[in-house]
């Protein structure tokens, strides 16, 4: 009996052994700021006893990409990813548990070290299934409806400044020490965008009562201020900030913008009409217009891509809008990447227009990088990097990206009879440097998705779903 | 008797060369356009377009062209229609079939010669549109 209960004892101390919610780095090491790790994707070294949380697992062909947020000087608060290998030589750090004991003993060999990473990837996911995890012993941050309503009433705020869009989201709140003085504390929610969308319609709707309270109470309001505040704005709810210069706006406020303007044209429907879709993304307002179809657009094409080679397929979408011009002279992003067959995402048969626009796919999935959420507010980043031109060109590469018309996917040359006529990879551009990456042809690492093409002949015209405007008949 | 035949084989082959050459394809600068003696009309194109079969109905040029290779991560080849009066108006250019891998996605053409209408149905798009001529 008492065998068995020691045994119990073991068994559920090896059970509590594999659950890590930190790593400490052992050796200096580098930080990179995606899961592919090579030289491109370095953002900075991690000195020796650097501590973090872990925040995800992804699967490698030689070991577990971990990523983590930084909890020690110099570099607290920064994100990123480290390489776990299944190689115990090759390791720069080590994993620590709650209770600060630390874990450098895991199997090398490789079915025993992927069953274990396995394991750890479960129970990251019931982690943040948990927020009480976050902070177990404080009832009123434990369940996100009390918390946002806090926020609401401005008991709490979301520090914006430290948010990096990540699976949570920091917010701060005034806590009592033991000896009576008050500090300020950072905790983490997870970032649950179907939550976020309700909070922000409650704050949308609170605004507004208070806004038709203070004309009621007012003595001298005119009618002018007792109009209904919505109906001032041309813009869908959210997507005000769209008439301000790009490099001002706010990530969080673009994204909400993004599920507004994904609402309205159809992405809680079902099932899903296409065809009602793009009538009303066309009747959307011209910078909407603009925003959803260049983030929905590059979200189909080339979510699995790089920063960099996104921002090229951003700048494709640009120079066909220039082209365009030269004979249709309101062509806008939204027609150019709408117009019939050119980008493959938008095609009936193909199942990626559907995942940019549905917002119940999006809800299904967990708040975590993979998850559509995610991905969509990455690509609403990238529309705001390109548009304030936060992004460096090798000068001499610069006349090339202007002249980018066309790319396609390097998977297309798995199959020669799927390549198109004006796309073999020899005629492709052959250097791009973005950011010090080259996402040319010369670049043969499977971390660059496709190649570009320069100067092919094409045409554009309207989508038949656009309402026909006067003087441009030629280009339906 | 030989020289009559041969004068008519001959005028049958020089009736078909000068069809033949009346329409072409050219390029300029960045576009193509279908070209003839009279005419030019700038054709919808991605990559290099050819013609592919011309004929005549009803006093119409029917021309039928191929469009081009489309897409970003799967091919699709497009062959369009384009119809001239013989007063060398345009009428309509639109889609008369794509083939998206093995699949062949036919638009639907009706000549209506008595109301002198053309309508095309568009099965991706789901729409008609017609065309009076």
């Amino acid at each position: 009996m008492k065998l068995l209960f020691l045994m119990s004892i073991f068994y559920s101390s090896m059970l509590f052994a594999q659950d890590y919610s930190k790593i400490r780095i052992t050796s200096n090491y580098a930080l990179w700021t995606r899961p592919y790790f090579t030289y491109d994707y370095t953002s900075g070294s991690l000195p020796k006893d650097t501590e973090a949380e872990i925040l995800n697992y992804e699967k490698k062909s030689q070991g577990y990409g971990v990523e983590v947020r930084i909890t020690t000087d110099p570099n607290k608060g920064k994100t990123g990813w480290i390489y776990y290998h299944t190689e115990p030589d090759r390791r720069k750090f080590e994993f620590v548990d709650d209770q600060g004991k630390n874990y450098s003993n895991i199997s090398g060999k490789t079915s025993e070290f992927m069953n274990h990473f396995k394991t750890q990837e479960d129970n990251l996911s019931l982690r943040k299934k948990k927020i009480a995890f976050l902070k177990p012993n404080n009832d009123d941050i434990t369940d996100i409806d009390k918390v946002l309503e806090n926020i609401k009433n401005g008991v709490y705020l979301i520090d914006t400044n430290k948010d990096d869009g990540g699976p949570f989201i920091p917010v701060i709140r005034t806590v009592q020490n033991s000896d009576g003085t008050k500090s300020l504390e950072t905790f983490f929610i997870p970032r649950s965008y179907s939550k976020l969308i309700e909070f922000a319609e409650k704050i949308n709707q609170s605004l507004y009562l208070d806004f038709n309270q203070i004309c009621k109470l007012g003595e001298q309001g005119s009618s002018e201020t007792n109009q209904d505040p919505k109906s001032n704005s041309r813009f869908t709810e959210g997507c005000e900030i769209l008439e301000k210069e790009a490099s001002k706006w706010d990530d969080n406020k673009l994204k909400v913008c993004l599920d507004n303007l994904r609402t309205k044209v159809g992405g809680k429907s079902k099932p899903l009409n296409r065809k009602s879709i793009f009538q009303k993304m066309f009747a959307l307002e011209p910078e909407e217009q603009e925003f959803i179809g260049s983030v929905l657009t590059l979200y189909g094409e080339s979510r699995s891509s790089s920063d960099e080679e996104s921002l090229i397929v951003l700048q494709t979408f640009q120079n066909r809008k220039n082209d365009a011009r030269k004979t249709c002279k309101n062509a806008n992003l939204l027609d150019v990447t709408l117009q019939a067959w050119q980008f493959s995402m938008w095609n009936n048969s193909d199942p990626n227009w559907k995942k940019a626009i549905s917002l119940k796919e999006e809800e299904k999935s967990p708040p975590i990088e993979i998850s559509e959420g995610y991905q969509l507010k990455r690509m609403a980043k990238l529309y705001k990097k390109f548009k304030s031109n936060d992004f460096h060109v090798a000068p001499s590469d610069v006349k090339k990206i202007e002249s980018i018309s066309h790319y396609r996917t390097r998977a297309m040359d798995n199959r020669p009879s799927s390549v198109p006529s004006w796309g073999t990879a020899r005629d492709s551009t052959a250097t791009i440097r973005v950011n010090k990456m080259n996402i040319g042809s010369l670049n043969k690492n499977s971390q660059v998705d496709h190649y570009f093409f320069e100067d092919v002949a094409w045409k554009f015209k309207y989508h038949s779903y656009r309402p026909k405007k006067s003087g441009e008949g030629r280009c339906y | 008797m030989l020289l009559k035949y041969t004068t008519i084989t001959l005028s049958f082959l020089l009736s078909l060369s000068l069809y033949a050459a009346t329409w072409n394809i050219v390029k300029k600068d960045k576009s193509y356009s279908l070209e003839s003696a009279k005419e030019s009309f700038e054709l919808v194109h991605n990559g290099e377009p050819k013609i592919v079969k011309i004929e005549e109905k009803d006093g119409l040029k029917i021309i039928d062209y191929y469009s081009g290779d489309y897409g970003t991560s799967q091919k699709v080849s497009i062959t369009r229609r384009i119809v001239i009066t013989d007063k060398m108006q345009k009428v309509a250019d639109d889609i008369l079939f794509t083939k998206v891998g093995k699949e062949k996605i036919d638009s639907k053409w009706d000549f209506d010669l008595k109301n002198k209408t053309i309508k095309v149905y568009d099965p991706d798009l789901d729409i008609t549109k017609t065309y009076p001529y």
